[in-house]
C-alpha cells in the first residue's frame, strides 16, 4: 500500500469506521481516538496491507480496539454523553431512528457490532466473521438472534411502523 | 359376562365410554335379546353431556400464527442478502402465497438500520504527505552520464599526465621573470654568470606543473650565502669514484655539461642514481635521489636552498604521497629529484 492508497483509504473509509465506532461507543471523542489509532496502525503496517483489503483491515483493527476499550471503560457514562451529543445526523423519520437506536442499544456488544457491520457496511457473514474473529455460523446465529430481539422489541413496545 | 343380575353396571360403563369395542358389542347384543331393558339403556346414554356446537371453533381466535423454523431462517437470510438465487426465488414464492410469511418479513424489514451518514471530524489530520516522484527528463539523464564520463576521462588523463610529466620548478632571480626549463632549452654554459654560480642570491622557487597552471610563488626561499660550496672537482671525484652516479643530460647537452661541471652547486649527502635503465632509454635530465638532507633539514639544488619540510608539505598538498610506486620525481632547475613518498 502506497501513501496514495493510504490517503484514499482515509478519504473513503474514515466516515464509515467513525460511524461504526461511534454507534457502538455512543461517544464521539473516544470514537475519534480509536479512529486515530486505527489509521496509525494501518500506516505502520501499510507494507503488509493490500489496498483492496484495506477496508476490512481497518474495520478489524477498529473493532478490536473498540472491544478493548469497552472492556476497560464503563458503558453507562458513555451512553449519557452520547445522548447530549448534537452532532448526530437527524433523519427524516427521527422517531423510527430513535426506536431503532433503543432496540440496538438493548443488544449485546457483539450483536450490535454485527448488525452495524451488516446493515451499514453490507458485509457478508464471512467478512463479518473475519472482522469479529467469528465463524460464519456464529455470525449467522448472532445476527438472527439480534434481529428477532429487535423485532420483539419493536412489536412489544407497540410501535406500529 | 353380562346377565340379568349385573346388566346395570355394564350399562354405566358403556355410558362412560369405559368399555372396549368387544364389550360394547356384547352389551348391545344383550339389550337386543332383552328388549324390556332397552329403555333403561337409552336413558343412561342420554345422561351424557355433549358440548354445544357453537363453541367448537372459539379456540381458533386465541391461536397465534406459528412460523416454522424454515420460514424464520429464510426470512432472516433474505433480509441479510445471504440467500442464493434458487432459495431466494423459493422464498419470494412463499411470500406471495402466505400472508403470515409476508407479515413476518415486513416486521423484520423494520429492524434493518436505515442509512445514516456521519462525517468523521478532522479527517485531514489522518492524511499523510505524498511524495511526488521526481521526473528527470531523459535528455538530462544522458547529459549527466556524459558529464560524469567526461569528468572521469579528464581525471584519468590528468593522473596519467601527472605521473608521466614530473612537475618542474623554475628558478628565478629577483627582478627577473621566471623562466621554465622548456622556455630556455638552448641555455649554454656561457649564459650562466660565474657570480651566480659562486655567490647565489636570494632566489624564488616557482613551480609550474604539467596542468599548465601557473601558481604564484608561495614562498620565497632565500639562498644561503654561507653554504659550504663543494667544488666541481670534488663532485666530479665523487661521481667518478662511485661510478654509480649517472648524470643524465638533457638536451641541449651544453647545459648538462655546465651543470655537471658546476656540480658544486649541488650539495647532496647521499646520492642514488637509477642505473637500471639502459643508457639509450635514460632521460637527459640529471637524476638525483634525495635520501637525506643536512641537519637543518635543507637541501640545495642548483644553488637554491630548499627546505625539505616545505618541499614535503608541497608534495603532500599536491597528493604526491598517493603514488603506488612509493617514489615521486620532481624537476628543479633541470634536476630531477626522486623523493621517497613514504616519508611524507
Amino acid at each position: 500500500m502506497t501513501e496514495k492508497d493510504y490517503n484514499d483509504c482515509v478519504r473513503r473509509y474514515a466516515d464509515n469506521v467513525f460511524r461504526f465506532i461511534v454507534k457502538n461507543l455512543q461517544h464521539e471523542e473516544n470514537a475519534r481516538d480509536i479512529i486515530q489509532s486505527s489509521f496509525e496502525k494501518l500506516w505502520v503496517n501499510r507494507a503488509q496491507v493490500e489496498p483492496e483489503k484495506s477496508k476490512s483491515y481497518l474495520f478489524t483493527v477498529a473493532y478490536r480496539l473498540m472491544i478493548d476499550f469497552l472492556r476497560k471503560h464503563s458503558r453507562t457514562q458513555l451512553t449519557e454523553d452520547f445522548a447530549q451529543d448534537s452532532r448526530t445526523v437527524d433523519q427524516p423519520d427521527t422517531q423510527l431512528r430513535k426506536i431503532l437506536d433503543e432496540a440496538l442499544q438493548r443488544l449485546s456488544d457483539i450483536q450490535r457490532s454485527l448488525v452495524l457491520l451488516k446493515d451499514y457496511e453490507g458485509y457478508s457473514y464471512e467478512e463479518i466473521g473475519t472482522i469479529a474473529n467469528l465463524s460464519s455460523s456464529q455470525v449467522k446465529v448472532y445476527l438472527h438472534r439480534a434481529r428477532l430481539a429487535m423485532r420483539a422489541y419493536l412489536v412489544g413496545m407497540h410501535y406500529v411502523l | 359376562m353380562i346377565n340379568l343380575n349385573n346388566y346395570e353396571a355394564w350399562f354405566l360403563l358403556y355410558t362412560d365410554n369405559e368399555l372396549d369395542a368387544a364389550q360394547k358389542t356384547m352389551v348391545e347384543r344383550f339389550v337386543a335379546v332383552h328388549p324390556q331393558l332397552r329403555e333403561a339403556f337409552e336413558g343412561l346414554k342420554n345422561t351424557v353431556l355433549k358440548a354445544p356446537p357453537q363453541y367448537a371453533n372459539n379456540w381458533n381466535g386465541l391461536l397465534k400464527p406459528e412460523l416454522s423454523m424454515d420460514w424464520q431462517e429464510k426470512a432472516l437470510l433474505a433480509l441479510d442478502g445471504e440467500l442464493d438465487a434458487p432459495r431466494q426465488k423459493e422464498w419470494n414464492d412463499i411470500l406471495q402465497e402466505n400472508k403470515d410469511a409476508q407479515a413476518f418479513h415486513d416486521s423484520l424489514l423494520k429492524t434493518k438500520l436505515p442509512t445514516e451518514l456521519m462525517e468523521c471530524p478532522n479527517k485531514e489530520t489522518l492524511l499523510r504527505k505524498e511524495k511526488k516522484p521526481i521526473i528527470i527528463p531523459i535528455w538530462l539523464r544522458y547529459v549527466s552520464v556524459a558529464a560524469v564520463l567526461t569528468g572521469i576521462v579528464w581525471f584519468a588523463w590528468n593522473i596519467l599526465k601527472t605521473e608521466k610529466t614530473p612537475p618542474t620548478m623554475a628558478v628565478t632571480q629577483p627582478g627577473r621573470n621566471a623562466i621554465s626549463d622548456s622556455s630556455r632549452p638552448s641555455m649554454s654554459r656561457q649564459d650562466i654568470h660565474p657570480d651566480i654560480a659562486e655567490s647565489p642570491k636570494a632566489n624564488i622557487v616557482k613551480a609550474s606543473f604539467a596542468s599548465n597552471k601557473t601558481e604564484k610563488p608561495k614562498e620565497k626561499i632565500k639562498s644561503n650565502n654561507h653554504i659550504p660550496i663543494v667544488h666541481a672537482a670534488q663532485v666530479e671525484d665523487r661521481l667518478v669514484h662511485t661510478e654509480k652516479i649517472e648524470v643524465k643530460t638533457m638536451a641541449p647537452p651544453t647545459i648538462t655539461n655546465a651543470i655537471v661541471q658546476d656540480a658544486a652547486l649541488v650539495n647532496i649527502n647521499a646520492v642514488n642514481v637509477e642505473t637500471t635503465k639502459p643508457a639509450a632509454a635514460r632521460s637527459g635530465k640529471r637524476m638525483v635521489v634525495l635520501n637525506d638532507t643536512d641537519n637543518a633539514g635543507k637541501v640545495y639544488v642548483a644553488n637554491t636552498e630548499i627546505k625539505t619540510q616545505k618541499l614535503f608539505g608541497w608534495l603532500k598538498k599536491n597528493k604526491f604521497g598517493k603514488s603506488k610506486t612509493n617514489t615521486k620525481k620532481i624537476e628543479i632547475a633541470n634536476f630531477e629529484i626522486t623523493v621517497k613518498t613514504n616519508e611524507l
